[in-house]
């Protein structure tokens, strides 16, 4: 009973709000150089995402937030848009997806002069790997149980210990990788390099609430935005503002 | 009571000595308990180290293998949250450091080496942990503790010191002084009430009844002792009596005796004397009385000698001095001297030396000094062969000072053939006589110079034989009358 009260009052404030045209609300969790607190305009998925909806003619609020309140947010509707996100089945159930805004190369990273170079994922069996607590790489590699892999929280970590030599490779994002060595560690650049051979190429997201009012609209407008942006130049512009590419490999 | 054993001298000295050996030992034991103490405080607040192993060392090694900063500081955190524990550092074998707290004073450290095994492979060193903890709180305590331990040991060890004195008096001094004070009391009739001391009987002896029963052995055998005495000096007295009257006896005998014989023999001298002076005699007889005069003086004069002696014996003579003129004495004495040379038929000068200053009286009993002084000179008249007979008379003086000291010293030397230093206190001996060859020319009794020393103590003078003073000399006697002033009013 009290549910479904519940129910009604937060489909009347969601009917309110949209007939305000009320402030849409961008989260993405702390992942640089996609997003990230501390990053110039809150990184660049958000800083891409903002851009496009504004230009769209919304009025937009980004905010830098853990993982697990993105999710909660998301079925409790006080989040209304997420950024940086991979393509994902799971997340496809709930949020709905606009297309892609940039591409980044997963890729394996090895103590310099280790000489090793990418072929499969079974190949990867004699190796110890460092990997990030619940981190989405590539779908073979996730579910491949039978690797060697040491679970850490953050990418800094997994680079560090094969740097040290702890764990034999780690993976990430290209983008990731170099902007973590660069902004935490540029010393780790003498003892890391990446290992030849592309993983897999990864989209990167946004993507709305599906049971938002009007989502299908905001997607759509995303889009077509995005593909003006896109043609003008004004996104890759955009995008250089938070990808370098000079890092090894 | 407890007045009396404080004043006690002893139990002073017991209280001092216990309170001495007290304190140490408090100090002492103090010492030990903090020590104790010490080490105690010390594992327990080391223990922390055991718990940081155990608890923390193990997630440490996993979150440095992993470079989970974030948790390597919270378990940092967390170690240096403890109190006692001052000062973190862990140094990382990549480079890293961290460091909470500083370095402390009297740190109590330890040292976690970190290392990481992945499925059982080779061990690899992570870094080292290092863990300070400071012991001022464990030190503060025992500051604290110091004097309630030390108060109490002391007023232990006091507490002891008194009650020991009190067992010590109860059970020794008290009983020592009923001894002291019996024995005090007992004085010389040990026959009063046996010892008895105010405790009760035990069935194995200790030492004070090994006392009390020494002294009623003592007490015995001294009371048998002194009846034993007692009846001895009955007995003395006894005979002492009975020997005092037969010399009395004796004395009178030999003093009867004595005039008995001297009166015919005067009568027997004097017709002698008639003889030798008769003309008509012819001179053959007249030669035999004056031998046989000669026979009969020596007999009165060893007659007078026994008698002289028996009375001195018998308490008979007695000193009296007036002022005397010794000149007039001495020159009778040299006369007398003489008339012995004479008598012997000798050759032999007298000398008489009288030795400034000398007052013209000196208090003497001149009779009896001039009975000393004659049988002295008789002594060297009949000795000496030839040569001098010195008869010498000065102050006594004090040797250092020159001072005069109100005695007279009359010596009589002679040129004889003088006396052994050996035999010099035995010739005062009754009938002694040194050499048996000149007795039997000298004859004599061998009494005379045992009757000067006689009449010299009486008058409280000294008769010794010296070493002579003058050269040629070989006897000399001396004779010091130690007081001889005549009062000042008689003298001038
Ligand atoms: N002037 C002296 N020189 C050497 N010998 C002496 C002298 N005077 C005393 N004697 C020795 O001391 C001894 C004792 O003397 P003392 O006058 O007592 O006895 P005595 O002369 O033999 O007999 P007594 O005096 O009774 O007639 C003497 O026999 C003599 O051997
Ligand atoms: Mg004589």
């Amino acid at each position: 009973m009290i549910k479904y009260v519940f129910a009604a009052i937060l489909a009347v404030t969601a009917t309110f709000a949209a007939a305000q045209d009320r402030v849409l609300q961008v989260v993405a969790d702390d992942w640089p150089p996609f997003s990230g607190p501390n990053l110039p305009d809150g990184g660049m998925s958000l800083d891409v995402i903002k851009a496009v909806l504004e230009r769209a003619g919304y009025t937009v609020e980004t905010r830098v937030v853990p993982w697990a309140r993105i999710m909660d947010g998301a079925r409790n509707g006080t989040v209304d848009i997420v950024g940086s996100l991979f393509a994902d089945a799971e997340l496809a159930k709930v949020l709905t997806y606009g297309d892609p805004f940039y591409a980044t190369d997963i890729q394996l990273l090895q103590p310099v002069g280790a000489g090793h170079s990418y072929t499969s994922v079974e190949a990867l069996r004699p190796y110890s790997i460092a990997v990030g607590d619940g981190f989405l790489y590539e779908e073979t590699f996730d579910r491949a149980d039978y690797l060697d892999k040491m679970v850490v929280t953050t990418t800094l970590q997994a680079v560090q210990m094969v740097a040290h030599g702890r764990a034999d490779l780690t993976l990430d994002s290209v983008d990731v990788l170099r902007h973590v060595i660069e902004k935490d560690d540029p010393s780790l650049n003498d003892l890391v390099e990446l290992v030849p051979g592309t993983m897999a190429s990864q989209n990167l997201h946004m993507a709305v609430r599906t049971d938002l009012e009007g989502s299908a609209q905001i997607v759509a407008d995303f889009n077509a935005t995005l593909a003006e942006m896109r043609a003008d130049g004004t996104l890759k512009a955009l995008l250089q503002r938070h990808v370098s590419d000079q890092v090894n490999g | 009571m407890t007045r009396r054993f404080f004043t006690d001298p002893l139990g002073y000295r017991l209280v001092l000595a216990s309170l001495l050996i007290g304190s140490v030992l408090s100090v002492f034991s103090t010492g030990i308990q903090l020590l104790t103490s010490f080490n105690r405080q010390k594992e327990e607040a080391t223990a922390v180290f055991t718990q940081i192993e155990t608890a923390l060392a193990g997630t440490l090694e996993q979150a440095l293998w992993t470079f989970d900063f974030d948790q390597v500081n919270i378990l940092l955190d967390g170690i240096a949250s403890n109190e006692d524990i001052t000062h973190v550092e862990l140094v990382s074998q990549t480079g890293h450091r961290w460091e909470r707290g500083a370095p402390s004073e009297a740190p109590v450290q330890r040292v976690y080496p970190l290392s990481y095994s992945r499925n059982g492979q080779v061990t690899q060193e992570l870094g080292k942990l290092r863990v300070e903890l400071t012991l001022a709180a464990v030190i503060n305590n025992l500051r604290e503790q110091f004097w309630v331990i030390l108060m109490t040991n002391l007023i232990k060890a006091y507490l002891a010191a008194v009650a020991l004195l009190y067992v010590v008096h109860r059970m020794i001094t008290r009983h020592l002084r009923t001894v002291a004070r019996h024995v005090d009391n007992t004085g010389d009739d040990p026959a009063l009430q046996p010892l008895v001391l105010d405790r009760e009987k035990r069935r194995k002896p200790d030492d004070l009844d090994h006392i009390v029963s020494a002294i009623r052995q003592f007490e015995r055998r001294v009371q048998n002792d002194v009846a034993a005495l007692k009846s001895e000096i009955t007995e003395r007295r006894k005979s002492e009596a009975q020997a005092r009257e037969a010399l009395s006896v004796r004395s009178s005998f030999i003093g009867t005796m004595s005039h008995e014989v001297r009166t015919p023999l005067n009568a027997i001298l004097g017709f002698l004397h008639l003889i030798e002076i008769d003309e008509a005699v012819p001179e053959r007889q007249r030669h035999y009385a004056r031998v046989a005069t000669r026979a009969s003086q020596q007999l009165l004069n060893q007659l007078n000698n026994v008698l002289e002696m028996s009375r001195l014996d018998s308490n008979a003579v007695s000193i009296s001095t007036r002022p005397t003129d010794i000149r007039r004495l001495a020159q009778q004495w040299q006369d007398t001297t003489h008339a012995a040379i004479h008598f012997h038929e000798k050759d032999i000068e007298v000398v008489l030396e009288l030795e400034p200053p000398l007052r013209e009286k000196y208090e003497l009993d001149g009779a009896r000094v001039t009975q000393i002084v004659t049988n002295l000179t008789d002594n060297a008249a009949k000795f000496t062969q030839s040569g001098t007979i010195l008869i010498s008379i000065r102050e006594t003086r004090d040797p250092d000072t020159n001072e005069p000291l109100g005695g007279l010293q009359i010596s009589v030397s002679d040129t004889g053939p003088g006396i052994d230093r050996a035999q010099c206190t035995q010739v005062f001996e009754r009938f002694t006589q040194l050499d048996t060859r000149l007795e039997r020319t000298h004859g004599g009794s061998g009494l005379g110079l045992a009757i000067c020393l006689e009449l010299s103590h009486l008058m409280g003078a000294d008769l010794t034989v010296i070493q002579p003073e003058r050269d040629g000399f070989t006897t000399e006697f001396l004779l010091v009358i130690h007081s001889a002033d005549a009062p000042e009013a008689q003298n001038e």
